[in-house]
């Protein structure tokens, strides 16, 4: 019998796959967006996260477990869909690919600042292809191991809690942002919250009942308490225009830990990091590979493997420095967003149409 | 597979190759000193000092130079040596009292902004010359740099002076409704001495606590555990009784009332409680201290005078319009939000209310019966 995905793993998929190099920014940028206790607004916005992996639930269960490639090709001709599943890996590898040298280019901050980011991407490029050429089982077994690396790493917050003053989190809500909050903030941050959509992918390699969903539900919130977290020990331990001014607060507040073994311990807690980083970018391949693979059925083994690889390494000349890779993951992650909810939207009304001729079809038999 | 282990180890080693710091030609900085020079002479310049520990940890080297900005010193530093200087391991960084009157946000800010700096060097306010300080030999403590950042760590435990790393200088500097402080120290003879701290106006030093007040600013400044007094409380006219109270916790609750509307500070009061327990071994008076009802009657005197001084403090701060116990992130969140934007909160600081009650608790009365 096929292994299939249990709750338990999709769970830590769905976390890992969220949790990447935003989080460093994360407090500043509920401050900018979001003014005074932007936590709330993060709760909010993980309830629209959860309409959406509703949505996927709905595909799910409407098209029996049939995956999104299965369900596109029951109803379009397959020269209209070949186009479109070649732009979407195009683009899932370039999410991935952004993302990983935008971690690049923020861990030269502090550590081999003169050496050249495409070296350092090549070999994130590299530990990437290692990863992608296994099967889904084998990564997201690799991914649980990544989640206990990195998981240990939110006890340091401890180090915090002497300095941290409630009074400093001030009882007014959503004052004091940048600009006028408008609905292209609540999109920015929204945006923390892509990844998530990704399930879609897992559809073929979990069971068909949809139990699993369960561990959409759970990695989702648990990201979700972990970033509400991460915003309520930022903001009681740096003042609020401290916050707005700090470019990584969170690399900002690592640096204030000193062990008597070791101090400066940022440049090496960031290091960690990699790994979560790491599984957003192998998974946004994965389902990068899972659209070539409709498309090219008959390759040979690792090869589609290696030219993600090596796309998502061409991607990174793209972003050179910070305030590129800024822009471009911004510009990727909007896009994924809209993605995110029109695909579930446009599968449903693809499946209610094949409902309907089904019908039609019964009926006039 | 072994190919594929030895490319990833290839690839791993040859990005040494192009960061390299090696531990023999780098000269780490423990302490720099910012000082004003001449007015006619300046140009917009300032005199900048550093100590660097030699190898062997007897020695120092001390390296001053005149330059518009730190990092611009950093780079005349290294052209002067035979190593490059780094900052990875600096330990404090001390400001003339001079130049801290003229402001140090454009100091502070570019050692915030660089990596290799941590958020736990000390700032510290030196009066007199911050380079002439480092210069000096201290003969008992070859690296002036330790011996600083030593002496800053027990006195923080003992006095309980408060903290003034980056970390907490800058985020009072950023609070609106805090000022920053930073303690002082100065030279004399074969020692450094803490002499007072200093009160900033955002990142301006305006003026300073003595050293006989510190306590007090400690019982302000919020909680604490470990901190000795000695109080010298009149009796009568001409006799003083002498406390000291050991081992002292405080916990500090801070309480705001407001008129409606808010238009300056006269409408609002504020009210600093503070529960203090200490250890009593030190008692020079007539009371007897084996007796409840005299230990409650010293409590009592106690009270009285902590109160005085602790008020005596905040009628300088008041006056000098620095609010360095962070009295306005309480009455921030007494406000709306419009109300505290449109309030001048240094300003509107001078006039508040603001009442001490503390409450001393004698724990015990160490190992003697009378």
């Amino acid at each position: 019998m096929r292994e299939k995905l249990n709750w338990f793993h999709v769970a830590i998929l769905t976390y890992m796959i969220q949790l990447d190099v935003t989080l460093f920014s994360l407090p500043r940028i509920i401050a900018e967006k979001l003014g005074t206790n932007g936590w709330i607004g993060v709760l909010l916005l993980s309830l629209v996260g959860i309409l959406n992996i509703f949505l996927y639930s709905l595909v799910h269960r409407m098209g029996k477990g049939a995956s999104f490639f299965d369900i596109v090709e029951a109803s379009l001709p397959k020269f209209m869909i070949y186009p479109l599943y070649l732009a979407l890996a195009l683009f899932y590898i370039y999410v991935g690919s952004i993302l990983g040298k935008s971690f690049i280019i923020i861990f030269q901050i502090m550590a081999f600042p003169t050496t050249n980011s495409m070296f350092l991407f090549l070999l994130y490029c590299y530990m990437m292809y290692c990863m992608l050429i296994k099967d889904i089982y084998s990564i997201s077994k690799a991914v649980t191991v990544f989640f206990f690396v990195t998981f240990w790493l939110g006890g340091l917050t401890f180090y915090y809690f002497s300095e941290w003053e409630i009074v400093r989190l001030t009882p007014f809500l959503f004052k004091g942002a940048t600009e006028e909050i408008s609905l292209n903030s609540w999109t920015d941050i929204y945006t923390i919250f892509v990844g998530c959509e990704l399930c879609l992918y897992l559809f073929p390699y979990a069971s068909r009942d949809g139990k699993w969903f369960k561990g959409v539900y759970i990695g989702h919130i648990f990201i979700t308490l972990v970033y509400v977290y991460v915003i309520i020990v930022s903001s009681g331990f740096f003042s609020f225009h401290q916050l707005k001014a700090m470019s990584y607060p969170i690399i900002d507040s690592l640096a204030f830990i000193e062990l008597p073994f070791i101090n400066r311990v940022e440049n090496l807690v960031f290091a960690f990091f990699m790994f979560s980083n790491v599984t957003s970018s192998v998974i946004y391949g994965f389902a990068s590979l899972s659209a070539m693979k409709r498309i090219f059925p008959r390759m040979r083994k690792n090869v589609l493997e290696f030219v993600i690889a090596g796309i998502t390494f061409g991607f990174g000349f793209t972003a050179q420095i910070l305030r590129e890779t800024d822009k471009h993951v911004s510009d990727a992650m909007f896009v994924e967003t809209i993605l995110a909810f029109s695909i579930p939207l446009l599968l449903i009304v693809l499946l209610l149409i094949q409902r309907l001729r089904l019908q039609k079809g019964s009926e006039r038999a | 597979m072994i190919a594929r282990i030895a490319l990833v180890l290839v690839l791993l080693l040859l990005t040494g190759c192009g960061d390299q710091r090696i531990l023999e030609e780098l000269g780490f900085a423990r302490s720099v000193a910012y000082d004003t020079i001449p007015d006619q002479e300046s140009d917009g310049r300032i005199q900048i000092s550093a100590t660097i520990p030699k190898a062997n940890q007897q020695e120092k080297i001390f390296f001053t130079t005149i330059a518009r900005t730190s990092k611009e010193a950093r780079i005349k530093f290294s052209k002067e040596n035979n190593r490059r200087i780094v900052s990875g391991q600096m330990r404090s960084v001390l400001f003339g009292i001079d130049l801290a009157k003229k402001g140090l946000w454009d100091h502070i800010d570019t050692l915030i902004r660089d990596p290799q700096v941590s958020a736990n060097v000390h700032v510290i306010l030196v009066e007199g010359s911050g380079g002439d300080l480092l210069k000096k030999e201290y003969k008992p403590y070859p690296q002036v740099g330790e011996y600083i950042d030593e002496l800053i760590k027990t006195e923080a435990r003992a006095t309980a002076i408060p903290d003034s790393r980056l970390y907490d200088f800058s985020r009072d500097y950023y609070d609106d409704g805090a000022d920053p402080v930073a303690p002082i120290l100065k030279s004399t003879g074969a020692k450094i001495k803490v002499v007072g701290i200093g009160l900033f106006r955002d990142d301006r030093y305006v003026t300073r606590i003595p050293t006989d007040q510190f306590m007090f600013i400690a019982f302000l400044r919020g909680d604490f555990r470990s901190g000795d007094i000695t109080m010298r409380i009149p009796e009568t006219k001409q006799h003083h009784e002498n406390v000291m109270l050991s081992s002292m916790v405080n916990k500090r609750t801070i309480h705001v009332t407001r008129n409606h509307p808010v238009r300056d500070g006269h409408d609002i009061q504020v009210d600093i409680e503070m529960e203090i327990s200490g250890s009593l071994l030190e008692y020079t008076g007539q009371l007897k201290l084996q007796r409840s009802s005299d230990q409650i009657k010293l409590e009592t005197i106690m009270n009285k005078y902590i109160k005085q001084e602790t008020e005596r403090v905040l009628k300088s701060m008041q006056k000098h319009r620095v609010d360095s116990i962070g009295l306005g992130q309480y009455v921030r969140n007494k406000l709306s939000y419009e109300e505290w934007k449109n309030l001048d909160w240094n300003k509107a600081f001078a006039d508040v209310r603001i009442s001490v009650h503390p409450h001393i608790k004698i724990k015990d009365y160490g190992k003697l019966q009378e």
